[in-house]
């Protein structure tokens, strides 16, 4: 199969905050324990369900990581495979494994611009303007925001458009939600919706 | 895992259980040794009462068990339908049951989708991951969540509505339903007053009778031979033996076509057109039944031209709400009609009148006018058949009434007018009379399940805690504008895709698949792998991998082949048991994972799932279960009902199967009973609106306004807003939109069509069924092979906008020129190559079928047959697919000893 970050991205929208966060991390060689860490931290849903490991396999697959072997805390000029298949290393060696980040993997994280995202998802639907920047507004509630709130909030604005010819909502709050989490500007965590620093700095 | 400091020996060990990279199939070689079962001496082998459940004919069968291993199947002679014969797949459920590649355990994914990399986890860990993510979805937003089945696999259908009324929300679809049975389940009804005609699904119990002979059935897209085998096929041709006459309207020449008095080779999609050639052809040759069109059909009723409705005669002020109007003679005016009749009238049937100042035609007349156009010959012209066998089989058909019938497959439930066939066939009967009388196949007879289900959804007796909200029915995705997706509580196909990919009107983000390849059965797959690629999460069950499996789940839940199910099948006037003969592995019938999942809800706090394991709240449906054994103990109850007794699944297993009345009885009570008295003392009529049969199809037009025909949705009584286009009374004609009148492009006109060795996308696998089929056949005509340059055995490719795919030439007079016909197909095979995707691609005529508008209005149906392609010669096979029967010795059992199932190892 083809091995493409954005693609990668793209096929696993679930982990692509995780899969930036790793990239970010790994500006310097990190070893799996660390990242691991990383990733446990930075997981906000029960979709995240992938092991560590995998996120990282994932990574190097796709050419945003790249590894380095080290033997006994020394850089061992080959894989893990070669490694395990080496008889001068003893059998007692430690041997681990640690990931940085190539230039591929710098490229995705820096192309990722979630104020520009929301611009460009406001600019691409102006019929919505009102809509994103009341739910904006909404989740900067302390404790955040439920869906059906937004709803209210929307629908008593006015904010939610109607179908000419039977009246009905053509968006729900949910697409608002939706379209703004997956853009950088929102997040659910325990419960409830709330705006993040990117959204805050778009945000009125 | 310890990952910093680690000695070489230890690290292979860890690397492995930290990314345990199993390809989801191939397992065997993977599995840990166990010590094998042994008795402790030889067991006589064990002949245990069960029902099939290879495909939805649900036949009686023997199942033999011997040491714990189901060793042989044979038919039950006392099934009424099947009368003791079994099926190839029937016979394929032992390899199905033990082949290699079953589904063992959950897993994980462990790679990205569409690598096929997984690792086994516990049962506890899937079901707590999967409940974590459906309080998540629950919180933010309960429609977010999409859940699915399919017909395949021993689906337990109405157990997902089921679940998404105990969780509050989410959108249900299926890759049949628009295109497979409801169009027809609920239109039937809806207009006829009875049921719907379906011989596949067993609706059409008047075959089996063996007292009494129709005296023809047509079989209308209905091919029973292959699609019922044991079953329909099976009662149709000792029918024919004893005399019954046939007529077939099919593309392709089936082994009921080839035993019909006519075979009418109809182009696909345009069925309608033959349809309103037949009513115009019986109107004006005066061969319709007077007395049943005056006095048991709506036909006779002034329209408001206005509303398309039939006027009421408080509308005129002329009487009360409870009577329509028609024209009386002899005053020459308007007049109320009582029901059910007022013999002091003078009902004109057929005229245009002038009532309250406008036109008023009535219903009759309305229909006289809508098939104008359709003499024999433009008939003839538009659906390549000659207009004299056209009149030949409507003569024959006529010739039979009142004591012949239609029987409708599914393959007008396949394109653009899926709710316009089924309705032409209703007109076609009302003007017979053939309602409820020896031979029909319109009968007021209720089958003891719904569908061959007797599994429901709370809602479906009446008003439930877990009712659907109205917010939750007005947001099901498209149903708007497809009222009669509500039917089936279904949401539509694209309509879903358009959401997940766009975020409109909402963005789904979770979806449960119970079934088992949704890119190989929904139309235009790749659209919708590239829609559900943005699904967060998705949980994939079904008894092997598949496509669906590969390409997008996260988790995989391994769920149980027939032979390890409880159930129960109703077969005319016999209650047939299923019964779980063995458990292997942890394979769980996919009934009590939703059970399962409910129950998990509830520890975390899910206020309806906590309600739905009280039976207080329950009502009929019956509340959850906690173990299989509560669930058996439902099923025994609900069939003891029928018998007037209390059952414990044990009182099933020992008295079942058993007949709850008589045949004569069950077949019997049917006829003539819309003439016998009701509740109220007079005729019970039909149950519709008007108690007579609608043929003028105002609850259509009614249904799209306000979401059913009594003028609020199906089961839960909302008035729903309108959809944007009204639902016509009467059928038109509608060319399809890929037509090969006008597509120069792509000449050749398609379609699909059942074979008997598969059931949907199931047993491809089966080593000695994919021998007998193992790859799809193209029919081409020798006129349009010669056209192209392919001969018979040659590999070719179909092709069009969307895509291509190969098949292999079969060069038969078996379809008109120009009409290709193909199967769906899929290649498990291909799942272990470099290349999963290719499974679903390379014969599966999916990837080129038609998913965008126009949609039939009513039900949001797209298009699986009649659309256009070309055809060219290809090289040879696709790289990779197995034809020989070598290839499929792979696939051979590998029998396998009693486990328990999943069910020994989680406790809910």
């Amino acid at each position: 199969m083809k091995h493409d970050l954005q693609e990668l991205f793209a096929r696993n929208r679930a982990y692509a905050a995780l899969y930036r966060a790793v990239l970010r991390a790994c500006s310097e060689y990190r070893s799996l324990d660390v990242l691991s860490e990383c990733i446990e931290q930075q997981k906000t849903s029960a979709s995240q369900i992938q092991s560590a490991a995998a996120i990282i396999e994932s990574l190097v697959r796709n050419g945003g990581l790249e590894t380095r072997v080290l033997v006994n805390g020394e850089v061992y000029n080959g894989t893990l495979r070669d490694a395990q298949a080496d008889d001068s290393i003893p059998q007692d060696a430690v041997v681990t494994q640690e990931y940085k980040t190539t230039q591929a993997g710098v490229d995705a994280v820096n192309t990722y611009n979630p104020e520009s995202l929301i611009d460009s998802l406001i600019a691409t639907h102006p019929s919505y303007e009102l809509g994103y920047y009341l739910v904006l507004e909404a989740c900067e509630a302390q404790d955040g925001v439920s869906t059906q709130e937004l709803q209210k909030i929307l629908r008593e604005a006015g904010a939610l458009p109607q179908d000419p010819v039977n009246g009905v909502e053509t968006v729900h709050a949910s697409y608002f939600t939706g379209a703004l989490e997956t853009a950088g500007a929102l997040e659910w965590r325990n419960g409830a919706w709330h705006i993040t620093e990117a959204g805050k700095r778009v945000s009125r | 895992m310890e990952g910093t400091r680690i000695s070489r020996r230890s690290f292979v060990k860890a690397a492995a259980a930290a990314t345990a990279a199993v390809a989801a199939s191939g397992f065997a070689s993977s599995l840990a040794p166990v010590d094998p079962a042994k008795a402790d001496e030889a067991e006589e082998e064990q002949i245990v009462c069960s029902s099939c459940r290879a495909c939805i004919s649900n036949c009686g069968v023997l199942v033999h068990v011997k040491n714990g291993r189901v060793v042989k199947i044979e038919g039950d002679e006392r099934d009424p339908m099947s009368k003791g014969r079994v099926c190839a797949k029937g016979l394929a459920a032992i390899q199905a049951l033990y082949n290699p590649n079953r589904m063992k355990y959950p897993f994980k994914r462990a790679g990205e989708r569409g690598e096929n990399k997984w690792e086994r986890i516990s049962w506890k860990e899937a079901i707590d991951t999967i409940a974590d993510n459906l309080m998540e979805i629950y919180e933010k937003d309960p429609m977010k969540l999409v859940i699915s089945t399919g017909g395949g696999g021993n689906p337990q259908f109405f157990g997902l509505h089921r679940f998404l009324q105990a969780f509050g929300g989410g959108n249900f679809f299926e890759p049949g339903c628009a295109q497979c049975y409801l169009p027809r389940m609920c239109t039937q009804p809806m207009l006829n007053g009875c049921n719907d005609t379906s011989i596949s699904d067993s609706t059409v119990g008047e075959i089996y009778y063996e007292d009494a002979t129709p005296a023809c059935l047509v079989m209308w897209g209905a091919d029973p031979s292959q699609s019922h085998v044991t079953s329909g096929g099976r009662a149709v041709n000792a029918l024919r033996m004893k005399g019954m006459k046939t007529v077939v309207v099919d593309p392709r020449f089936t082994p009921d076509a080839a035993k019909a008095d006519v075979w009418l080779p109809i182009r696909p999609g345009t069925d309608v057109a033959m349809m309103n050639g037949w009513i115009k052809y019986i109107i004006d040759n005066d061969l319709y039944d007077h007395e049943f069109v005056m006095k048991w059909t709506n036909l006779p009723y002034l329209i408001n031209e206005d509303t398309m409705l039939l006027y009421h005669a408080d509308e005129l002020g002329i009487g009360s709400h409870d009577e329509y109007v028609v024209w009386d003679k002899k005053t020459n005016a308007p007049a109320p009609l009582p029901y059910p009749w007022n013999d002091d009238l003078d009902v004109e049937l057929d005229g245009e009148f002038e009532v309250d100042g406008k036109k008023s035609r009535t219903a009759f007349r309305a229909l006289v006018e809508n098939v104008a156009e359709w003499t024999l010959e433009y008939t003839a012209e538009i659906t390549w058949c000659e207009a004299e066998d056209i009149k030949k089989a409507i003569d024959i058909y006529v010739e039979g009434s009142p004591h012949s019938g239609i029987g409708i497959g599914v393959a007008t439930d396949q394109y653009e007018q899926a709710a316009q066939a089924p309705e032409g066939v209703t007109i076609i009967e009302s003007l017979m009379g053939n309602y409820c009388h020896q031979g029909n196949t319109i009968q007021s007879r209720k089958n003891q399940s719904l569908g061959t289900y007797f599994l429901f959804p709370f809602n479906l007796f009446g008003p439930s805690p877990f009712t659907p909200t109205e917010e939750c029915v007005n947001r099901r995705l498209g149903v708007i504008e497809h009222k009669g997706l509500n039917y089936w509580m279904a949401s539509h196909i694209p309509t879903i895709m358009k959401a997940v990919a766009t975020g409109e009107p909402y963005q789904p983000e979770m979806w449960i698949d119970r079934s088992g390849n949704k890119l190989a059965m929904v139309g235009n797959s790749p659209t919708f792998l590239e829609a559900m690629k943005n699904m967060k999460f998705i949980v994939h069950m079904y008894m092997y991998p598949t496509t669906t499996s590969v390409e997008l789940a996260d988790i995989i839940l391994p769920t149980a082949e027939w032979l390890e199910t409880a159930y129960g099948a109703d077969r005319c006037n016999y209650w047939f048991i299923r019964r779980d003969v063995v458990h292997t592995y942890e394979h769980v019938d996919e009934t009590l994972i939703w059970s399962w999942f409910v129950e998990a809800l509830a520890k975390r706090g899910h206020k309806l799932a906590e309600m739905s394991f009280d039976p207080a709240n329950c009502g009929p449906a019956g509340a959850y279960w906690h173990n299989y054994d509560e669930y058996k103990a439902y099923l025994a109850a609900f069939m003891g009902n029928s018998f007037g007794e209390q059952w414990t699944w044990e009182d099933a297993c020992e008295k079942l199967p058993a007949p709850f009345t008589t045949m004569q009885d069950w077949i019997e009570s049917s006829w003539d009973s819309y003439l016998a008295p009701g509740e109220d003392g007079l005729p019970a009529g039909f149950a519709t609106t008007s108690r007579k049969a609608e043929p003028y199809g105002e609850a259509m037009t009614i249904m799209g306004r306000t979401g059913g025909p009594s003028g609020s949705s199906f089961w839960d009584g909302y008035v729903l807003p309108p959809a944007s286009v009204d639902y016509l009374p009467l059928p038109k004609y509608v060319e399809p939109a890929e037509s090969p009148l006008t597509d120069e492009a792509h000449p050749y006109v398609i379609t699909e069509g059942r074979v008997p060795m598969y059931h949907h996308g199931t047993l491809r696998n089966v080593p000695w069924m994919r021998e007998l089929y193992p790859v799809p056949r193209t029919w081409i005509n020798p006129e349009t092979a010669a056209e192209i340059g392919v001969e018979d055995g040659d590999w070719c490719y179909i092709e069009n906008d969307r895509g291509t795919i190969q098949g292999q030439v079969l060069v038969t007079k078996a379809v008109a020129p120009k009409v290709i016909y193909q199967e769906r197909f899929w290649n498990p095979e291909l799942l272990d190559s470099d290349d999963p995707s290719r499974a679903w691609k390379v014969m599966n005529i999916n990837v080129i079928t038609k998913n965008d508008a126009p949609y039939n209005p009513e039900y949001g149906t797209y298009t699986l047959r009649g659309f256009t392609v070309n055809i060219r010669k290809a090289e040879g096979a696709p790289e990779g697919v197995w034809t020989e029967p070598e290839q499929f010795a792979a696939w051979l059992p590998e029998v396998t000893d009693e486990t328990g199932g999943g069910y020994a190892v989680y406790v809910a």
